[in-house]
């Protein structure tokens, strides 16, 4: 979700520049007196959100000045906005595992919209396995087919959730065009919080819903299992060149963990055995391990 | 469709504020150091991520029980000291509390296997210990916050005989409350399968949960409103740097432990049952808790809402039970400028008044 709010301020426009050139001299500064990177990154956010809320603003009142701004067009706006945003956020937060977002990557001739190349790598996919069947080992096809399977179920789980968020930002329109028809704004602020007010109360409202928390649970799920399958995958790799995969990692991690459990276990043992050799000892003494 | 015609004087006026408020953003983040510099303290335990603080009264000790404070494994404590101005931990000190601070640190994938009975049998129980030793006293009072809150109650019911009082500070105890939004939201996540795919889950990704309870007031909206804090005073700026720093420091969660809360705390609404729960191989009865508690909350708080803290009243049959609503949110109620004019003294006097002769 931050970085669907990033997205909201991210945009190239000269018309930026004033805006921007406060962070050109603190990066400047930056180079110079080592300021920490956390408060240029935080200028960067408030400049660019700035620079794009002052030309909404500018351009609005332009309008407003001239014969005043169609309330239609400026929802339509919102309204491309919104699922711009919608869809750089689901991007960002349900991503793909990194080398499976290299590989499709490499497939793509010229970078295509999210929708059609990700449908371009699951046919490309499909084919090479149809090819592969006759010739391929049997688990080798088996593990291609998993794969498969759980791309498949990804972008299912995808589109569901794309359409809940839709969902909202339709309710937030309407919203927002009821308030419009009811109030009379002539303010920039209260036009802004007006919008943030409607946006938020759909957004309440659909997350209420047993639905949205469906979609939800699904696209993360999904996505868990893509990244569960892509490690195993990764695994067998690893394991076939004799190198330590993730499991026996865990394993070992797990073997560790019931090691520390049994040695507290008897240092507990040990401090009972201590405390009824010196009954004076109270639970005030701890343990000879946490006395090093 | 209606038009809007803005008032153009106005207007202009709005993004000239706006823009002196940049500059001014500006020039505090060109000159500000914000490297977070808590009150003083001495490490007296350590164990595996696990450490534990002593800090000192500023004042003569007028509560002789120390106090020790359980944060949740989310997120970091530093927050309840997080500037001179803006620390729970200090206006604890200066009501004249010895407190001790529990920081469960950054666990590693190595960690992943670890139960909430290793939190409650071995860390907290080790660090109650050595609080004991270090104080030379025979029990202590015991403060959670948010999941630590969750933590104490467990931790205060399998070991009544060391907690003399308890404090729940915007502590989860109905997650079956319709207004508990967080337990919704992630009610069909498949844990087990977050443990397999991540190992540890990801402190960022509870990030973004979180966020996701509001995200245009969470995001846009503060964002557009962070200039009127980073433009103003250097004091203010810093401590809307050092919050910035400290949401953006989550550390990732022990899966083990974190499959359990969840399943326990949130989707089976444990506390809230009559019969009780198992844990570290006991059956834990909320109802038997006879620790005096003092149950601290906010009542604008999103992620805990008040009606989800407040059942604690009912979940529990303590003698000694006493509440205190702040006008805050979940963060607002542990610094914000109100709640530390009420909370500590509220804690302090609360403690005094049960700071007898049983606490020896």
């Amino acid at each position: 979700m931050r970085q669907w709010i990033e997205q909201l301020e991210q945009h190239d426009d000269s018309a930026e520049q004033a805006d921007l050139e406060p962070l050109q001299r603190l990066l400047e500064a930056n180079v110079a007196r080592q300021i920490p990177q956390e408060h240029t990154e935080l200028l960067l956010k408030l400049t660019r959100q700035s620079a794009r809320f002052n030309q909404f603003a500018t351009e609005l009142l332009a309008h407003s000045q001239r014969d005043g701004v169609d309330s239609a067009v400026l929802l339509d706006q919102f309204k491309q906005h919104l699922d711009q945003l919608t869809r750089d956020w689901v991007l960002y937060s349900w991503q793909l595992p990194e080398q499976l977002g290299i590989l499709m990557g490499l497939f793509s001739a010229q970078p295509l919209p999210w929708q059609e190349g990700f449908e371009q790598f699951a046919q490309l996919l499909s084919t090479l396995l149809s090819n592969l069947r006759p010739v391929a080992r049997p688990d080798l096809i088996a593990q291609m087919k998993e794969s498969l399977a759980l791309l498949e179920r990804f972008e299912q789980a995808r589109k569901h959730y794309m359409a809940q968020l839709s969902r909202i930002n339709a309710q937030a329109l309407e919203r927002m065009a009821r308030q419009l028809e009811g109030a009379a704004v002539t303010d920039i602020d209260q036009l802004h919080q007006l919008w943030i007010e409607s946006y938020e109360s759909a957004y309440q409202q659909q997350i209420s819903s047993q639905e949205y928390c469906a979609a939800l649970g699904e696209i993360s799920n999904a996505a868990m299992a893509l990244r569960q399958g892509w490690q195993r995958q990764r695994d067998r790799f690893c394991g076939a060149l004799g190198l330590v995969t993730d499991t026996r990692h865990d394993e070992l991690a797990q073997r560790h963990h019931q090691l520390r459990r049994r040695v507290r276990a008897l240092e507990r043992e040990l401090a009972e055995l201590r405390r009824a050799v010196h009954p004076k000892a109270s639970h005030k003494e701890p343990n000879a391990q946490d006395q090093a | 469709m209606p038009k809007i015609r803005l008032d153009p004087d106005h207007a202009r006026r709005q993004l000239a504020a706006r823009q002196k408020n940049l500059h001014a953003s500006l020039a505090n983040l060109s000159q500000l150091d914000s490297r977070h510099r808590g009150a003083e303290r001495e490490e007296i335990f350590a164990t595996d991520t696990v450490r534990l603080y002593h800090y000192r009264p500023t004042r003569a000790a007028r509560t002789a029980t120390p106090l020790l404070i359980c944060y949740a494994l989310v997120n970091r404590p530093w927050v309840l000291d997080l500037s001179p101005e803006r620390s729970l931990i200090q206006r604890l000190l200066d009501e004249g509390i010895p407190v001790y601070l529990i920081d469960w640190g950054y666990p590693t994938r190595s960690d992943r296997f670890l139960e909430l009975e290793d939190y409650l049998e071995d860390y907290l129980d080790r660090c109650v210990d050595r609080v004991l030793h270090h104080s030379q006293r025979e029990r202590l009072n015991l403060a959670g916050v948010c999941q630590g809150g969750v933590l104490s109650l467990c931790y205060s019911a399998l070991h009544p005989d060391k907690v003399s009082n308890l404090i729940t500070l915007v502590t989860p105890v109905d997650s079956a409350h319709p207004g508990f939004r967080l337990g919704r939201l992630t009610a069909h996540i498949d844990l087990a399968l977050a443990a397999s795919a991540y190992g540890n889950l990801p402190g960022p990704l509870l990030n973004e949960i979180y966020q996701a309870l509001k995200p245009m007031r969470l995001g846009l909206q503060k964002r557009l409103q962070a200039g009127n804090e980073l433009g103003g005073e250097p004091e203010r700026a810093l401590n809307y740097l050092l919050m910035e720093r400290w949401l953006n420091d989550c550390p990732d969660l022990a899966s083990a432990a974190l499959q359990e809360f969840v399943q326990l705390f949130m989707r089976d609404n444990a506390l809230m049952r009559p019969e009780g729960f198992e844990l570290a191989g006991k059956t834990l009865r909320m109802r038997a808790l006879q620790t005096p508690l003092l149950n601290i909350f906010g009542l604008k708080d999103d992620l805990v809402p008040a009606e989800t803290a407040r059942a604690l009243r009912q979940a529990t049959d303590s003698p000694d039970y006493t509440e205190l609503a702040i006008a805050a949110g979940h963060i607002g109620t542990l610094t914000g400028r109100n709640a530390l004019n009420q909370v500590p003294s509220a804690i302090a006097q609360w403690l005094r008044q049960r700071d007898g002769d049983k606490n020896g």
